[in-house]
């Protein structure tokens, strides 16, 4: 539950935020949400991971597809690549990365306030 | 962390990935297709009035303003927002400044821009265009246009080849608007061999040299008819006494504009037209780049209602039409770079002897910035005569020889005028009035008017010179070696309505020997003129649809020139089959060079060989020169059997013409079956010739290749591999006038835009599109976005 609910609002306010801000304030977005819901590593890794992964994902196929590829195929070309699509693969896996090291982050940054807090009790 | 920051940042090659491939901001946001992402009402702080732009279905912007001023702004904004970075790319290009966006590469070029002094041009020019009362004003309000739409820009709006090289546009300058006139000049009249005739001269002798580079070819037809009388008294200046040209070079020249650069133009009496008005038509042949060279633009102000194509970061039109005139340009080929050899009294260059004294040089450091490498100084030292191009420290390290630069493109001029004028010309007079104005690069300008007028003027600032001063180096301490003065402007050539009913050019040689002035260039074009002129000659009604068809034609005169003798000497029956059908193919060819037709790849390659082999003296030595011109080439094949470069050096035998021939010939199919199966294309000329229209930075998937066209170098269609028509235009004077045109790029400069190439297609096609440069706002066809520009509110 903790999961679906981490990953809906990693995407909201990566959506969101994009809009306004650079791409990198969606590392930011998915790194509070690792703070501040909290669960085990792997689950706060995978909803950023999937969270961004296919906000992305989906987001560059919508414009690839509306585009008919105009731009995406030449950029593939420059890459080596020789289809659009791979251009939305790759984009989809980079936010993946992103997002699921930004939330993991966030969840041990949570983790180790937590833990030096706990650790000052028992003292 | 380290992921986000590293996916921040520019690797090598790779752009910022993160950054570039965020579909929000990233490389995906200009993937525009055909939708039209400009902002419907941008507010601009300055503009007095709003401007209303309404873009047609091929996205000309129709720009309605109520004051000139506005109208500038307007112009500098709307180039912006489809052109941006081309605008700046290639001021950049113009100041030596490259490689602070690609690194140092660039350097070499960078260093040869400045050396050059297109920037110290550019900066004389911007000074007095500043100080014109009517240019002035209206070239900061372009600024400031431009400068508007920068301003608006988040890192998501850029264009893409900002966020592939990772870099951002700086703030456009009136400066930058100098650059681009300059990066013309150098295009257009940046070239020259004086160099290389210096070591021909060496090398062959006088008389020699004088044979095989003539100052004019047999059968030539001037850009003035021969029957025009020169009734002036013409300012003479004596040759010296003793000229004597110092015999020395740098070891290397900087690369030159290429030579192809030109264009066509003509217009046509009413005498000799269907409507019974005039007509006339330019198409410029330049590098086929995207995004175009080009911009089309409709500007309507109440001083104005001018449309045509433009030149992104200058003002105005370049060439078009307005409600009663309409002119074009070609290149007024002509030497207008001397070169001086210096002797400096010693080793800290604060003196070069001239005249008998020791004058002052004047030194200035130039820096250079490299994209991720420390700053570079160039100390250039400029004399009398101009900077000081080439020396120890650039192109002349061994020989530690020394040449200043005496060009006309660094001499403040405002050629801006000339333009803002023409846009607003309403006859012949006041067409004159706007060349006055006009300097460098010098043009063919071809007028035509409603009222019945036709006229050609040959029209810039050309050096008044004694015979053959400037054709090679000369001795820069000699007074007697500068130039005397310019050729006062009213002696230039031209004409106005001659009984022959048309004027033409195409970069062929300026006027017959009855001129009195002495004009001299490298290598005039010999073929399109003749052809052009052929044609015109006989032609009568002529309509659109035949001026349309002179523009795309494809006939070759040299191919019908040379190619009868070379097939006499071949000998069919003794031929392999591939050569029976090369030969038969030749044989029944009608010299067009038409895209699905096969001789003309035989022709060209055969042509290659045999020019090749004629002047193989002229290639692999350790000096730089230049080999005869087409017209020499040809009257040497087929007029003098016993010239002895006609025997091939490096073999045994001696060879005579009929062994080239063969040589060539056999050459040419042997290279046509290699390419057969090399390709899997068909073998048409225009798989073979492989016309490309290139993006401005080189990236292959941002142009396009393989266009189906027809045309060829030394053609009226001169569409050769990597250069051509940049704009055809025809304009019919009836009133209204009529006016069609086409381009080989688009109107956008985003390669993720369908209009960012749409127009390659109907260009090669021959078709054309109808310009209307309407009074009204209402009166447009065919309009598919509305764009107001309002005035900011305080």
């Amino acid at each position: 539950m903790k999961f679906i609910i981490r990953t809906i609002i990693i995407v909201v306010a990566a959506h969101f935020s994009l809009l306004y801000f650079p791409w990198w304030s969606m590392a930011i977005c998915a790194f509070f949400a690792g703070a501040i819901i909290g669960g085990k590593n792997l689950s706060t890794f995978f909803s950023g991971f999937v969270g961004l992964g296919f906000l992305w994902l989906i987001q560059a196929f919508i414009i690839h597809n509306d585009s008919s590829g105009i731009l995406s195929n030449k950029i593939a070309e420059l890459f080596g690549l020789s289809d659009g699509i791979y251009m939305v693969v790759i984009s989809g896996i980079i936010a993946a990365l992103v997002g699921g090291f930004s939330t993991l982050s966030g969840f041990r940054f949570r983790r180790m306030f937590s833990r030096n807090k706990s650790r000052g009790l028992y003292r | 962390m380290a992921l986000v920051v590293g996916l921040n940042n520019k690797w090598g090659q790779v752009p910022p990935l993160g950054k570039f491939l965020d579909p929000y901001n990233g490389f995906w946001a200009n993937s525009e297709n055909q939708n039209i992402g400009f902002e419907e009402s941008p507010s601009i702080s300055g503009l007095n009035e709003t401007v209303s732009i309404y873009y047609d279905s091929i996205l000309v912007p129709h720009v309605y303003a109520n004051n000139d001023h506005d109208l500038y702004m307007a112009q500098g904004y709307v180039t912006a927002q489809n052109r941006l970075w081309q605008m700046e790319f290639q001021t950049h290009a113009s100041g030596g400044r490259v490689s602070e966006i690609i690194g140092k590469d660039a350097l070499d070029f960078d260093r040869y821009q400045r050396r050059n002094g297109l920037l110290y041009g550019a900066e004389k020019a911007v000074k007095l265009m500043a100080e014109d009362p009517t240019i002035g004003p209206i070239l900061n309000a372009y600024t400031e246009g431009i400068n508007q739409y920068i301003a608006s820009l988040e890192y998501k709006d850029l264009p893409i080849e900002y966020k592939l090289l990772d870099y951002k546009p700086e703030k456009w300058t009136n400066l930058k608007s100098g650059l681009l006139l300059k990066y013309m000049a150098n295009d257009l009249a940046g070239g020259d061999s004086d160099a290389e005739n210096t070591h021909l001269l060496k090398m062959l002798g006088k008389e020699r040299f004088d044979f095989l580079f003539p100052d004019r070819y047999k059968d030539f037809d001037p850009v003035i008819p021969k029957s025009r009388e020169w009734n002036f008294e013409a300012e003479t200046v004596e040759r010296p006494d003793s000229v004597e040209f110092p015999l020395v070079f740098p070891d290397d020249k900087a690369p030159q504009p290429d030579p192809q650069n030109g264009s066509n133009n003509w217009t046509v009496h009413g005498s000799k037209t269907s409507t019974g008005k005039p007509m006339l038509a330019n198409d410029p042949h330049l590098s086929l780049n995207l995004p175009s060279i080009w911009y089309v633009m409709h500007l309507n102000s109440p001083s104005v209602n001018v449309y045509g194509s433009t030149l992104p970061g200058a003002l105005g039109v370049i060439i078009g039409f307005n409600d009663s005139i309409s002119w074009g340009v070609t290149n007024a080929t002509r030497d207008v770079r001397d070169w001086y050899h210096i002797n400096f009294r010693n080793e800290d260059k604060k003196e070069y002897y001239y005249n008998g004294k020791w004058l002052k040089t004047q030194k200035v450091i130039q820096e250079f910035k490299i994209r991720g490498e420390e700053n570079y100084f160039d100390t250039i030292y400029y004399t009398h005569h101009g900077p000081i191009v080439y020396d120890e420290s650039f192109r002349s390290e061994n020989s530690k020889t020394n040449f200043a630069l005496r060009w006309t493109a660094h001499d403040p001029s405002n050629e801006q005028l000339t333009f803002h004028l023409l846009n607003r010309a309403k006859n012949y007079n006041d067409y004159e009035t706007a060349l006055t104005h006009y300097d460098c690069p010098a043009q063919n300008f071809a007028y035509a008017d409603v009222h019945g007028n036709i006229a050609l003027w040959i029209n810039g600032k050309f050096p008044l010179r004694w015979e053959e001063q400037g054709k090679f180096i000369m001795d820069g301490s000699r007074a007697d070696m500068d130039w005397a003065g310019f050729i006062p402007r009213e002696h230039n050539a031209y004409m106005k309505n001659p009984e022959q009913g048309y004027l033409s050019s195409a970069n062929q040689i300026p006027v017959d020997s009855t001129y009195p002035y002495y004009h001299y260039d490298r290598g005039f074009e010999h073929y399109r003129n003749r052809r052009l002129n052929q044609k015109l000659e006989t032609l009568q009604n002529i309509t659109i649809e035949d001026m349309m068809r002179l523009q795309n034609d494809n006939f070759s005169l040299l191919a019908s020139d040379i190619l009868p003798s070379i097939l006499d000497s071949l000998n069919r029956n003794i031929m392999s089959e591939p050569q029976k059908i090369a030969f038969d193919a030749l044989s029944n060819w009608n010299f067009m060079a038409d895209q699905d037709a096969i001789a003309p790849t035989y022709f060209e390659i055969l042509w290659d060989d045999l020019y090749r082999n004629l002047w193989d003296e002229f290639y692999g030595l350790n000096t730089k020169v230049r080999r005869p011109e087409l017209p020499v080439t040809v009257e040497i094949l087929k007029g003098h059997p016993g010239e002895k470069y006609i025997d091939i050096q490096k073999t045994d035998k001696k060879e005579s013409i009929t062994d080239l021939y063969q040589m060539s010939f056999k050459s040419a199919v042997d290279s046509v079956e290699n390419w057969k199966s090399a390709n899997e294309k068909e073998l048409t000329w225009s798989n073979f010739k492989n016309t490309t229209v290139q993006h401005l930075a080189r990236l292959a998937p941002f142009s396009t290749d393989n266009i189906q066209i027809g045309g060829n170098r030394h053609i009226l269609n001169a569409t050769s591999g990597r250069h051509g028509p940049s704009w055809r235009m025809v304009v019919s004077l009836e009133q209204p006038i009529k006016a069609y045109g086409v381009y080989p790029g688009g109107q956008s400069g985003n390669p993720g835009s369908y209009y960012y190439d749409n127009l390659i297609e109907p260009w090669s096609n021959g078709e054309y599109y109808e310009l209307e440069n309407k009074a009204n706002a209402s009166d447009l066809n065919n309009i598919i976005f509305t764009q107001t520009l309002t005035p900011e509110v305080k």
